[in-house]
């Protein structure tokens, strides 16, 4: 026979009649979801915001922003003031940044260049969005000879180097009038958008076969609504994060067209040119071409650690 | 040598995940006894902590979130050839606890001594090495033999799961076999070092029927011919029937009860083990009786019913249930189940064998 | 019994690349291979199988997830392979379907209300309130709370998305369901109430299933009859009582015995009929009889001659040289 049965009960409950009855059912309570909501969105914030160093280079980006934007407002110099009698001054407390050979404002050209590299910044991650997702959805999505013909274009134009873009466009555009800045600008919109309709090519391609995209198709959605609204929402992780590093490559890509003169050109201001021309006196002023460089190296960096805080925070993968 | 031919005695064993939500208690104070040359079952749904508790014992808990945060793994210590590491004295004299000892010595218990089947056998196989190297390189790895003696012994196994032409399939990739085939290659491969103790996860989960048909036919003919105990993980309370001597059935990373297998099939002393049953069809049934369900989902680890885990979805669940947890009793001779219903004052229930 | 849908000669074979990465050459997969079977209105067909024997490619071409290589499918007297998109798209929500995982079959960024809610949407069925309304009752039907429209699918359990699931396939009254393994990724004590639902729904909105398992003693239970299908074809349809009492084809008869039964009493005892080896290539089957090269019985005429379905009496079919 087996071993007698000692029941134990918690300590201070001693059990009466009512505790054998059957319990009072409460059926509600079965399908009664205990969790918190969470959506997609707040879990990758919660597990961005424990990545410091993306924390840190989402505020450093803000900063640029704000910077950018009203810098040059409160700036009492204009970034192309000269004033000649006041030409290469150390920092000081009237320019911080000191003043570059035609007695410019360091500070507020700076500031003013992070306008240009905003700009360019905005203008890629625009033609990321625009041209760069939707190419590629369509291409995946519909796959077969439509993809191939797609993406044959777009390996077409990956092998074009944007350095031969710009060369091209300067001297098509040469005395027509035409800002250099918008050659720059054609030439970011021809290739940035290229890692992108990849990335989301690739993304499309698995997902297009998981099942709620083919439940979509047997309630009869149309063809857009499956792309837009099923499929390319459910890419959204990967996309922003090209979206993060690819921003960060055209702006610098901007500076290094100026520096190497086929940018923007004075009195324009932007990181390349004023470390373009730091760079000419950089052996007895070498401020004017530290603070354009330090700018650029930390808008680099403040893109690239969110850009890896995101890819760690989005990646499904990570989910638990 | 210990006197109780016990080769594994998992106690108290407590194992958390640690995530941002809270802290899971994946498995809770578990308590389970592998006696040597048996084949146990453990039944559970997903969430149970069936497989959580064998990797637990096999160490292989991924650190963090996952944290063995008590109990023992007391294993048969003349098996493992670790008499400097026995306990001297008590009632686990002789055995030897997993959990204490230091990384390398626990790699040689590995694969040495127990061995482990996975559900996903393409998963588990490195596909850019061939069969063979895979299947020798535990062997040479733990010093029991030398290469050309791998090759062969391995050969020796592929052909005792029956793969036919072993010689030449040794030198195939992963991707060469059929999904049989790679299961009776882990198969092969967590029995080449002669293991005391194999765990069997889900080994037939992702097979189809007829082949995982031929899968437990070669288990069971393993059982018969090899001296190792096996643990043999499922989901599904038919795959076990026709192999275990003992089954264990595990909710909420507890048991909830336990006993020889014919008992419990016959006898079931618990709510959740009789749901389980007349939940599914059986092919054999004459006419086709409705279903009945056990309502609602498996608890949420994270906030888990005060009281008996499986109260809210038991049928007969009474006030005490939703008060206090019940303790494993016993039942029978080796038949321990955790309910309230076991209690002298608790109502009768149909069907319902009640001792205690 | 009134025939809501009629296959005929049905085959979708899939192009695929045998000639490896670097090389392209083209080879048909033969996923559906001829086959041919009704569905009264009313009843519940169950379709088993094992791993590509082509029982999912049935039910999505039968939805019109994929276009059919010939054959016809006929329903309600309508060829569905010879209409027009639109007019496809209008009879497909008569058709619907239910996905086997229910982690990957609702899209992740839809609230529940917005995925019960979007056949509605796409075919401008009611005002926004009576959209609203419809969903609420659907939620109940299916036995969810209705306040949880909101919630995302990642917050129910297993048995809660693939009502779900059903939910959405009932938003647009349907009359043919095509349950693909819908509970084969479930947890078993779910399975059961899952399955008794599926019994309710069809006989309060008198809906025909056509359910797609390789469980069989779970279609034995919910089928009125059943086809079994082997490498693309079907090689045995009976009732569901029949067919397991008195199975013809010995790949039934391997099924059928492979099946464990929750019974240590009998399962210790049972002598199995081990099928040997695997599967065929569905890219390159086996001549004449596709199941010969697994078959115990398999005699030189199975490799020449391919068996036909034949009708052994009260509907029993059977595709087999030496079945009589």
């Amino acid at each position: 026979m087996a071993a007698p049965t000692t029941w134990q009960f918690k300590e201070g409950v001693t059990p009466d009649a009512g505790s054998f009855v059957p319990a009072p059912k409460n059926s509600g309570e079965l399908e009664q979801i205990t969790g918190r909501p969470t959506t997609y969105w707040s879990d990758a914030i919660r597990r961005i915001r424990r990545n410091k160093l993306a924390v840190v280079g989402f505020w450093i980006i803000i900063a640029l922003f704000v910077i950018a934007i009203f810098g040059p407002m409160v700036s009492p110099y204009s970034y192309e003031d000269q004033d000649l009698e006041n030409t290469f001054q150390s920092p000081t407390l009237q320019h911080p940044f000191g003043t570059d050979q035609l007695g410019r404002d360091q500070m507020t050209r700076v500031m003013y260049g992070s306008r240009i590299s905003l700009a360019v910044g905005i203008v890629c991650a625009a033609l990321n969005f625009l041209i760069g997702v939707t190419y590629g959805g369509i291409s995946a999505y519909f796959g077969g000879r439509v993809d191939d013909i797609m993406m044959r274009i777009v390996d077409i134009l990956y092998g074009i180097p944007t350095l031969i873009i710009v060369i091209l466009l300067t001297v098509l555009f040469k005395d027509k009038g035409v800002s250099p800045l918008v050659n720059v600008f054609i030439a970011i919109g021809l290739t940035y958008w290229l890692p992108m309709a990849r990335i989301v090519r690739g993304e499309i391609l698995s997902l297009k076969e998981r099942e709620f995209a083919l439940a979509a198709k047997t309630i009869g959605a149309p063809n857009n609504r499956i792309l837009f609204k099923h499929l390319i929402p459910n890419a959204m992780g990967p996309i922003i994060v090209t979206v993060t590093l690819e921003v960060p490559s055209a702006i610098f890509t901007e500076a290094f067209l100026s520096y190497i003169g086929l940018g923007v050109s004075a009195p324009v201001a932007s990181w390349g040119v004023l470390a373009s021309d730091g760079t000419e006196a950089i052996r007895s002023f070498p401020y004017l071409v530290l603070f354009p460089a330090l700018a650029i190296c930390l808008t680099m960096f403040a893109f690239n650690f969110l850009g890896d805080g995101l890819r760690d925070a989005l990646d499904p993968r990570l989910r638990q | 040598m210990n006197e109780n031919n016990v080769l594994m005695r998992i106690q108290d064993l407590t194992t958390n995940f640690h995530t941002y939500a809270g802290v899971v208690h994946a498995v809770d104070k578990m308590t389970l006894t592998v006696p040597k040359d048996s084949v146990v079952g453990i039944v559970g749904e997903s969430g149970s902590g069936k497989s959580v508790t064998m990797m637990s014992v096999m160490r292989l808990i991924p650190n963090p979130p996952g944290r063995i945060e008590g109990g023992h793994v007391w294993f048969d210590g003349a098996a493992l050839g670790m008499p400097d590491r026995m306990e001297k004295d008590g009632p686990n004299k002789g055995m030897v606890d997993l959990l204490s000892l230091p990384g390398d010595a626990m790699m040689k218990v590995r694969g040495r001594h127990i061995g482990m089947i996975f559900q996903d056998p393409m998963v588990s196989l490195n596909p850019v090495l061939t069969i063979g190297l895979q299947m020798t390189e535990s062997m040479v790895a733990h010093g029991l033999a030398t290469n050309e003696e791998a090759w062969k012994r391995a050969v020796e196994m592929l052909a005792l799961v029956g793969i036919p032409n072993p010689e030449e399939r040794m030198r195939d990739y992963p991707h060469q076999y059929s999904g049989g085939m790679r299961q009776r290659v882990m198969i092969a491969m967590a029995l080449s070092c002669s293991p005391e103790l194999v765990i069997a996860d889900e080994p037939t989960t992702s097979l189809d029927v007829t082949v995982q048909a031929q899968i437990l036919e070669l288990m069971k003919e393993l059982k018969a011919k090899l001296k190792s105990s096996i643990i043999i993980i499922s989901h599904d309370l038919s795959i076990v029937a026709g192999i275990a001597d003992k089954v264990v059935v595990m909710y909420a990373g507890r048991i909830l009860e336990e006993a020889d297998v014919y008992d419990l099939y016959e006898k079931p002393g618990h709510p959740y083990t009789m749901g389980l049953m007349k939940s599914v069809p059986r092919l054999d049934a004459e006419n086709r009786e409705r279903l009945v369900p056990i309502e609602g989902s498996p608890p949420d680890l994270l906030a888990p019913p005060v009281g008996c885990k499986f109260a809210p979805r038991c049928k007969y669940a009474m006030n005490i249930c939703r008060e206090q947890e019940p303790p494993l009793v016993t039942v029978g001779e080796g038949h321990r189940a955790r309910c309230f219903l076991h209690h002298p004052t608790a109502p009768a229930v149909p069907g319902f064998v009640k001792v205690g | 019994m009134e025939t809501i849908l009629k296959v005929e000669h049905l085959k979708k074979y899939f192009a695929i690349n045998v000639g490896g990465p670097f090389a392209r050459h083209m080879a048909s997969l033969k996923a559906v291979d001829d086959v041919s079977f009704e569905v009264g209105r009313g009843e519940t067909l169950g379709l088993v199988g094992e791993t590509g024997c082509g029982k999912t490619t049935v039910g999505r071409t039968i939805v019109g997830l994929y276009a059919p290589t010939a054959g016809t499918i006929t329903y309600c007297d309508e060829n569905l392979c010879a209409l027009s998109r639109e007019a496809m798209r209008k009879v497909r929500s008569k058709l619907q379907m239910i996905f086997q995982d229910p982690y990957a079959s609702l899209n992740p960024r839809m609230t529940v209300g917005n995925i019960i809610e979007e056949p509605m949407d796409i075919f401008n069925i009611g005002t926004m309130a009576e959209r609203r309304e419809r969903v609420q009752e659907l939620l109940r039907t299916v036995g969810l709370n209705p306040e949880h429209t909101n919630r995302f699918p990642h917050e129910f359990s297993g048995g809660q998305r693939q009502r779900i699931g059903i939910a959405r396939a009932l938003a647009m009254n349907p009359e043919f369901i095509v349950a693909d393994e819908p509970i084969s990724a479930l947890d078993v004590s779910i399975q059961a109430q899952i399955v008794n639902m599926l019994e309710d729904l069809q006989q309060n909105l008198g809906l025909t299933y056509l359910f797609i398992a390789h469980d069989l003693a779970m279609v034995k239970h919910i089928s009125d009859r059943v086809l079994v299908a082997y490498l693309g074809k079907i090689v045995e349809v009976d009732e569901s009582n029949d067919i397991y009492k008195h199975p013809l084809h010995p790949y039934t008869k391997a099924l059928l015995s492979a099946v464990p039964i929750p019974d240590p009493r009998i399962e210790m005892q049972r002598q199995r009929i081990v099928l040997k080896g695997d599967l065929p290539s569905p890219v390159n089957p086996p001549s004449g009889c596709h199941f010969r090269t697994r078959c115990p019985i398999a005699q030189p005429i199975c490799a020449e001659q391919e068996p036909e379905l034949r009708d052994m009496g009260s509907g029993h079919m059977v595709s087999c040289h030496f079945v009589s």
